[in-house]
């Protein structure tokens, strides 16, 4: 079992480490791989993620691929990639509210994981909103075509899920003025780090520290 | 005769135009009372103004006796009032639901193990003691209510608001509902459409009409007080 805490501590090491190199080293996908072998039953979702958030990567790459930079897009594209795959693995199975929660454990200042509890709760929302009006555009026979007709709804949904959202802030805030809201939200439930943490955080080191493998053109 | 909530030729705007007015009503100590009407009369306005969630256009409000002018006097009251949302999801402050059961209390002062303490009562009272550990946004509608429920009532109200509170639920959880609601010991106004639930639970119906509040029905008559209504 691994801890959100240490998920995110983890993530910060493992994120600074892989910035501070020039060149890929397939070492630095150790952690990652240790994490297959730990979550066996994540792989394939996990990878089905990553291709997804392959094509962002890929604009960024291609930047680089345009400005015949070759080197500088392969280091881009297995960087991005290696972190990626890492936090998909290592956040398997978590949702935002877990990462809410552990920030108490760490010491985040009240203020930081107040704001990041709200965050979390308006992605919800905007997550459940975006479902019901796409249900809603189904329900009512609507066919997504490259037309001016489309756009126009597709704005229309942006802006109702937008204006649906302020009316959302709109309850909150009451809910803070009923609930006697002092800026601080309370969590009982706090993260253990465990020694999974801990051999994790070993093979973290061990793969920024060794330069095995370099990948190259 | 000791008043939880009086109001006095209260009268509120929906944009320009005056949407009630004349609004007399006393809500007398552990009274329960519903406030029935068509969409867009002014139910959820009138409960927000008497929450102090919006100002009155003209007319005095009183709760327990303290003549309310601005937002500050509502905020000794605060404890005294809970309010239940028509969306719960709307209420929930805290990701895991012993927290928000318990986030009033904390909000207020008091030390985090007497405060846990008593949200887990709470939750035992309610028999949800078994969600006290998952996430609020992944309950059901109905447990969503129940735990809002609980967060209202761990503070101890005398003056309960609740704003559609069979909206969404079923059968069950309506009839599981009213039997909470109906042992307690508290003023509470309830604004509904749900007519076959307020009746099982209020003692005196009133209907908003643009020209103030008229009874309806009694279904249950008070205990041992009279009512009035001008």
């Amino acid at each position: 079992m691994i801890s959100t805490a240490f998920g995110l501590i983890a993530t910060t090491i493992y994120s600074f480490g892989l910035s501070f190199f020039d060149n890929i080293y397939l070492s630095m996908f150790l952690p990652s791989i240790f994490l297959m072998i730990l979550k066996k039953e994540a792989i394939v979702q996990t990878f089905k993620k990553l291709i997804f958030l392959n094509i962002f990567i890929a604009f960024v790459s291609l930047s680089a691929i345009l400005s015949k930079d070759y080197e500088l897009a392969l280091l881009i594209f297995l960087r991005s990639n290696a972190l990626l795959l890492f936090m998909l693995l290592i956040f398997y199975k978590k949702t935002i509210f877990d990462i809410a929660i552990s920030m108490q454990t760490l010491k985040v200042p009240d203020k930081l994981a107040t704001v990041f509890f709200f965050v979390a709760k308006f992605i919800v929302i905007m997550k459940e909103e975006y479902e019901v009006t796409k249900k809603v555009m189904k329900t009512r026979n609507f066919k997504a075509k490259s037309n001016i007709y489309s756009y126009k709804i597709y704005s229309n949904v942006i802006g109702i899920i937008i204006v649906k959202c302020f009316d959302r802030a709109d309850k909150l805030k009451d809910s803070m003025i009923l609930r006697n809201f002092q800026g601080k939200i309370y969590q009982s439930k706090t993260d253990k780090f465990t020694k999974m943490d801990f051999l994790i955080f070993c093979v973290i080191i061990f793969s920024l520290s060794i330069k095995f493998a370099k990948v190259t053109l | 005769m000791s008043c939880s909530v009086t109001l006095k030729k209260l009268s509120f705007k929906n944009g320009e135009d005056i949407l009630c007015q004349n609004i007399d009503l006393n809500v007398t100590h552990k009274e329960k009372i519903a406030i029935i009407g068509p969409n867009g009369c002014g139910k959820t306005t009138l409960l927000n103004i008497i929450a102090g969630l919006q100002k009155q256009e003209s007319g005095s409000l009183e709760i327990f006796h303290n003549n309310i002018k601005n937002e500050n006097d509502f905020k000794p009251l605060r404890n005294l009032m809970g309010y239940l949302f028509q969306n719960s999801d709307n209420q929930f402050l805290a990701p895991v639901v012993i927290d928000d059961v318990a986030f009033s209390l904390l909000s207020g002062g008091m030390e985090k193990k007497e405060a846990l303490l008593k949200a887990k009562m709470i939750l035992q009272d309610l028999d949800i003691e078994h969600l006290k550990d998952k996430i609020v946004y992944n309950l059901s509608g109905g447990e969503k209510k129940l735990v809002a429920l609980a967060g209202v009532l761990v503070t101890q109200p005398k003056l309960m608001l609740l704003d559609e509170p069979t909206n969404a639920l079923d059968l069950k959880m309506q009839l599981k509902l009213v039997e909470i609601l109906k042992n307690m010991d508290k003023s509470i106004i309830i604004v509904s459409h749900n007519r076959e639930f307020i009746d099982s639970i209020v003692h005196s119906i009133y209907e908003i009409t643009p020209n103030g509040l008229k009874l309806t029905a009694t279904p249950m008559k008070p205990l041992e007080h009279s009512h009035s209504h001008d």
